[in-house]
């Protein structure tokens, strides 16, 4: 007798133990004392504590999402900027019905607390990479927003230094757990589309530049801005308030600027799951044409990180494409397949869309089991370093051919230095 | 060359932080001898800057010496290391040796030491090594953890010796990170023995508790196997840290019967910690633990069982089946829904040949379960399935139904039909779920559609309304045209359903079809069909052009407030020119006209102020107002313009006024790089008013601003 395509996948299932066995047993079965706590009632001295690391806008929605779960209490947050931290206070103390939340502007400080398990950074992207250097040297457990990193040297050494020190470590790259997002990765990964020829990303932007200095200013007083530290690792330049608008600064450390990589870290980082490529980036990456940057992968799929021509779904849509079929999703929650049989009798509203919860929870059960989230070190590494490739091809002007392996250019001497940048004493990773 | 013709030559090729220039307009590069006489002149420090962020890509050995001299200079060391670490060769290698022997400030003497580890420069050894004994421990701290970059036996010797004879914790904490990295760097090489000891030695010491957590690793890992007793005993212990650091080495550990040593050891803990263990073997993805997880899965605490079970799903192959079958036949819901979820998310095609092979002679409950699992891994099994769907056991039949909706081709939809309209056997419902199930995933929508269709003509009344709802659900060319004859027919009761149907239809082709209705003045639903239309061109996507066709001919047979109502919801949504064109119409209309001024106001805000486009919208306000302009105001926050009299001399065309080029350029720019608004506060025949408009809409001095 013949067998269909299985519904099972070449992709590893997840870790659901906890979940299945919190969801089908009337009383948990994975409920230790201390961390491993789970359920709807988690007494406080069983919770995973957290503390907050530049919490803006940004990180105000992720920490809405850590507060939404019952096992996690936020002990603390951490801002350069003093209104910040008193915000952030005000909303977790209201969340949590007490007066606990501590404020710090020193991230030293928070570092340093024993009993922090766990922290959420979500700086400017200037100190991603950094700060979750210095909270795994601290030995807690990171959720870092994205972009993570500031260039190809820094996403290996942050992948290392994660490993290293045994902590676990979740990108802020949230659509890897959305189910269409997933559901779209998982057809192309799997097979179902047939052998993949393309995945595409958006990168919303194609700049690649130098960061700068702006005309000096009067500093604000350190309690108000720490701007010395909110510098951090980026070289030194005076105070000018127009850098405090952290989503733009400082963001690809030598290149700045443009959606590759701060779009890319998202988009890209899905073609790299869909591509099955977690551990691995292009190897080749040429400058743009008509507004597509093609990178190829060593088996010959491509990348291309294009700006038009996409269905209307969303921001960060991706499309891949099979030789039997193609699926292109949005932030919509919709996607567009090239045939229903894919569904495998499901209705495209069944599959999709957010919130951005499942990958908070994908975080804190992995904390509790210490299996590799999602959006782990590696994962991010690389799809991080496809990104950086791809800007210093931008940047450059020139078709780069990259040695995965060596991690190093062949035969560019230029873009091998772009491939790292010294940051500022006394930061280091 | 002056240092005029230096800024611009660099101006050229540094992109500013506040005006992107896109790829095609980045020019090259400066070359290496123009920025170091940028360096060499007078230059704003900023210039220099930027000249050393160039010089990390194009200078050579001959910049070290103008570099080096500005690790002086406590703004500029950090930008001068950015070219010095990049650059390779002796030269850079020897001016930072140098200079971290000079007297400069801690923070520049830090860098220097984190890039001399960056750059793995041996030479450094000797001056780093002299660094540990810094009185600024963060400065010792980074020597110490540059010398572990570096390696080589005078670093770990150095090394070593500061680890127990260091001056603070800080220190002690480098020292450990140093060795920890030699460690690791022998671990590559291949150099066990001698790694375990540096890990040791670590573990022993008195540092920070997050390096021994690292060393506990190392010292695990380079042990292999033998590392096993020691990853055990660090899970017994009561410290979650190390029963954290034990787990996820478990999933790391290589070497020659880490393995089996794992899997033997797993009974030396129990309870919860036994199942961490678990699922960390497991995690490993290596199949060879599979027989241990079967093991375990059959028997012992529940807890290990589940995880067990679990495990499966990531490395069980067609060898697991029977165990995990029977699990998914047995009594406990907990076990069998975990046995199920295994079962059908294995990753391993002989596993379908197993299933379907034992179809046939399967029984009661296990029969149940193994039609379950061909249903979710959709195997091709459609005879035995179809068999089972005869049985006389009514949950064998009910399971068999519903796989024969996952896995059923076009040629079983006439035997489902069958089940259907002649009620074969007891199970309609679940007859009719299957055939929909199977409808909808077929790829050839029209063939399917004309089987629904000729079984609704012989179809009972109920059955023809889930029929038709089958085929709403598929779509296509043959489910519309079916749908729109039965919406045309003469049978009210048929009207209505393929009205309903046809008003959540998913793709945009019911369009026409609804029009058609809607048109037809004597159809008992054209409202509904007329929503329906409204309902396509508000949620479904679409060009623009097609929107607004849509917005006009909806407007055309649209004599209800309600719909207008609708329709000036898609003008609110969409936003385009020609949409303003239809909202005037619905202007016309007295009971609305209060609805799509609001809406056209929003509409040509957004679209900003053309003059053809203001033309129209100033059609909205045929009489003549006094309109005043009281006072204006353009910029960010504090950094405000009075704009009074510029605004008040612009052309107006009603109450509209004309702003030609941008706001920044017709007002000045009070706040360059950052989004502005203009606030004005206005009288309309009187009355005051007093609106915001952001940089760019179209400055609109109506009475009542949406």
């Amino acid at each position: 007798m013949a067998t269909n395509q299985t519904q099972a996948t070449t992709s590893k299932p997840r870790r659901h133990f906890l979940k299945t066995a919190a969801a089908a047993l009337a009383a948990p079965y994975f409920v230790p004392s201390r961390v491993l706590g789970a359920g709807d009632a988690v007494p406080p001295s069983d919770r995973i504590t957290l503390a907050g690391i530049g919490i803006g806008r940004r990180g105000t929605y992720d920490l809405g999402c850590f507060l939404d779960q019952s096992d996690i209490q936020f002990l603390a947050v951490c801002d350069v900027k003093e209104t910040q931290r008193r915000s952030i206070k005000a909303v977790a103390d209201l969340r949590q019905g007490n007066t606990d939340c501590v404020m710090y502007r020193n991230y030293q400080d928070v570092l340093s607390r024993e009993d922090v398990d766990a922290v959420l950074i979500a700086t400017g992207p200037n100190w991603h990479g950094t700060m979750a250097a210095q909270a795994a040297r601290a030995g807690k457990d990171i959720y870092c927003e994205k972009p993570c990193t500031k260039n190809i040297d820094e996403s290996l050494e942050l992948a290392a230094i994660m490993q290293r020190s045994g902590v676990v470590f979740q990108a802020g790259t949230q659509r890897r757990n959305l189910p269409h997002f997933a559901f779209a990765c998982e057809l192309a990964a799997s097979g179902r589309l047939g052998k993949l020829k393309r995945v595409y990303a958006h990168p919303r932007g194609m700049t690649a530049k130098m960061s700068g200095w702006l005309p000096p200013e009067d500093a604000p007083p350190i309690e108000e801005v720490d701007w010395d530290t909110y510098l951090g690792p980026a070289a030194y330049r005076p105070f000018n308030k127009k850098f405090l608008d952290g989503f733009n600064f400082e963001k690809g450390g030598g290149l700045v600027g443009g959606g590759v990589l701060e779009w890319g870290s998202h988009c890209v980082d899905l073609c790299q799951l869909a591509a099955n490529a977690d551990s691995t980036a292009p190897v080749k990456y040429a400058p743009p044409v008509d507004g597509e940057i093609v990178c190829t992968y060593a088996n010959g799929v491509e990348l291309v990180l294009r700006e038009k021509d996409w269905l209307p779904l969303g921001s960060c849509p991706v499309r891949f494409e099979g030789e039997d079929g193609w699926i292109e999703t949005g932030d919509s929650g919709k996607f567009v397949i090239s045939s229903n049989e894919l569904l495998a009798g499901r209705k495209i509203e069944e599959i999709g869309g957010y919130p951005a919860t499942f990958h908070v929870r994908d975080f804190l059960d992995c904390v509790k089991t210490r299996s590799q989230p999602a959006a782990n070190a590696e994962a991010a590494c690389y799809s991080h370093i496809a990104c950086h490739a791809a800007n210093i091809a931008l940047y450059l002007g020139r078709e780069l051919d990259f040695d995965t392996e060596t991690t190093q250019f062949l035969n560019d001497a230029e873009a091998n230095r772009l491939r790292s940048e010294a940051i500022r004493a006394p930061w280091r990773m | 060359m002056t240092h005029r013709i230096l800024l611009l030559t660099l101006l050229s090729s540094f992109l500013s932080f506040s005006s992107p220039i896109a790829f095609a307009d980045t020019p090259p590069l400066p070359d290496e001898a123009t920025l170091l006489d940028l360096l060499n002149s007078d230059a704003e420090k900023s210039e220099k800057a930027i000249a050393c962020k160039q010089l990390a890509v194009v200078g050579s050995a001959a910049a070290a010496g103008a570099l080096a001299e500005l690790l002086e200079d406590p703004e500029l060391a950090s930008w001068s290391r950015i070219a010095l670490a990049a650059i390779p060769g002796d030269e850079v290698d020897s001016v930072l040796i140098e200079a971290l022997q000079k007297e400069l400030e801690p923070r520049t003497k830090i860098g220097i030491a984190n890039t001399l580890g960056k750059r793995k420069c041996r030479a450094a050894v000797e001056v780093l090594t002299a660094t540990l004994e810094a009185d600024n421990e963060t400065l010792a701290e980074s020597a110490a953890v540059s010398l572990g970059h570096i390696g080589g036996p005078a670093a770990l010797v150095a090394l070593q010796s500061t680890l127990n004879d260091a001056k603070s914790a800080t220190v002690s904490s480098g020292a450990a990170e140093g060795l920890i990295l030699i460690a690791e760097a022998q671990l590559r090489s291949g150099e066990n023995d001698s790694a375990a000891a540096i890990y040791d030695s670590v573990g022993q010491a008195d540092v920070p508790k997050p390096r021994v957590i690292e060393s506990l690793r190392g010292s695990m890992l380079a042990r292999g196997s033998d590392g096993v007793p020691l990853l055990i005993e660090q899970l017994k212990s009561n410290d979650w840290k190390r029963q954290g650091i034990a787990l996820m080495t478990a999933r790391e550990l290589s070497g020659e019967g880490a393995l089996a040593s794992l899997m033997t050891a797993v009974d030396q803990v129990d309870g919860l910690k036994q199942a961490l263990l678990v699922t960390a073997i497991a995690e490993r993805d290596d199949p060879a633990a599979a027989s241990m997880l079967v093991a375990k899965a059959k028997a012992g605490s529940k807890t290990v069982r589940v995880a067990a079970i679990e495990g499966l799903a990531r490395i069980g192959k067609a060898d697991s089946f029977p165990a995990l079958l029977a699990l998914a036949a047995s009594d406990d819901s907990v076990i069998v829904a975990t046995s199920l979820q295994t079962l059908a998310s294995m990753n391993d095609d002989q596993l379908n040949r197993v299933i379907a092979d034992q179809l046939d002679a399967a029984t009661g409950n296990e029969k149940v379960v193994l039609l379950q699992v061909a249903a979710a891994r959709r195997i091709d099994a459609v005879d035995s399935v179809k068999q089972a769907a005869s049985s006389s056991d009514a949950a064998v039949r009910k399971a068999a139904l519903k796989a024969l909706g996952q896995i059923a081709t076009m040629k079983e939809i006439p035997e489902l039909i069958s089940r259907v309209i002649e009620k074969q056997g007891q199970d309609g419902d679940a007859a009719m779920d299957a055939l929909r199930a199977t409808s909808i995933r077929m790829p050839d929508r029209d063939a399917v559609a004309e089987m629904l269709i000729g079984a609704a003509d012989r179809a009972s009344a109920s059955d023809k309304q889930a029929l038709l709802g089958i085929m709403t659900e598929m779509g296509g060319d043959k489910a519309l045209a079916a749908m729109r004859d039965a919406a045309k027919s003469n049978d009210r009761e048929l009207q209505d359903l393929a009205t309903k149907f046809l008003g959540s239809w998913m793709t945009v082709d019911a369009g026409p079809v609804l029009m058609e209705i809607a048109k037809d003045n004597d159809h008992p639903f054209r409202i509904r069909a007329l929503r329906g239309y409204l309902r396509i061109a508000r949620q479904f996507l679409m060009n623009r052009g097609s929107r607004v066709r849509m917005a006009k001919q909806a407007l055309a047979v649209a004599d209800r407030d309600a719909e207008k109502r609708l329709i000036l919801d898609v003008v609110e949504r969409y936003p385009d020119k020609r949409m303003l064109e239809i909202t005037l119409q619905i202007a016309k209309t007295p009971s609305m006209r209060e609805d799509a001024i609001q809406v056209a106001t929003k509409l040509v805000r957004i679209l900003g102020g053309a003059p053809d486009t203001l033309q129209q919208f100033a059609k909205l306000w045929p009489q003549q107002s006094d309109l005043q302009i009281v006072s204006a105001n353009y910029g960010a926050d504090e950094m405000q313009k009075d704009v009074t009299q510029e605004l008040a001399t612009l052309k107006r065309i009603g109450p509209a006024v004309v702003i030609a080029k941008s706001y920044n350029a017709t007002f000045g720019d009070p706040a360059p790089g950052i989004k502005k608004q203009l606030q004005v506060s206005y009288t309309v025949n009187g009355q005051s008013f007093e609106t915001v408009f952001e940089e760019g809409q179209a400055v609109l001095l109506v009475p009542n601003q949406p």
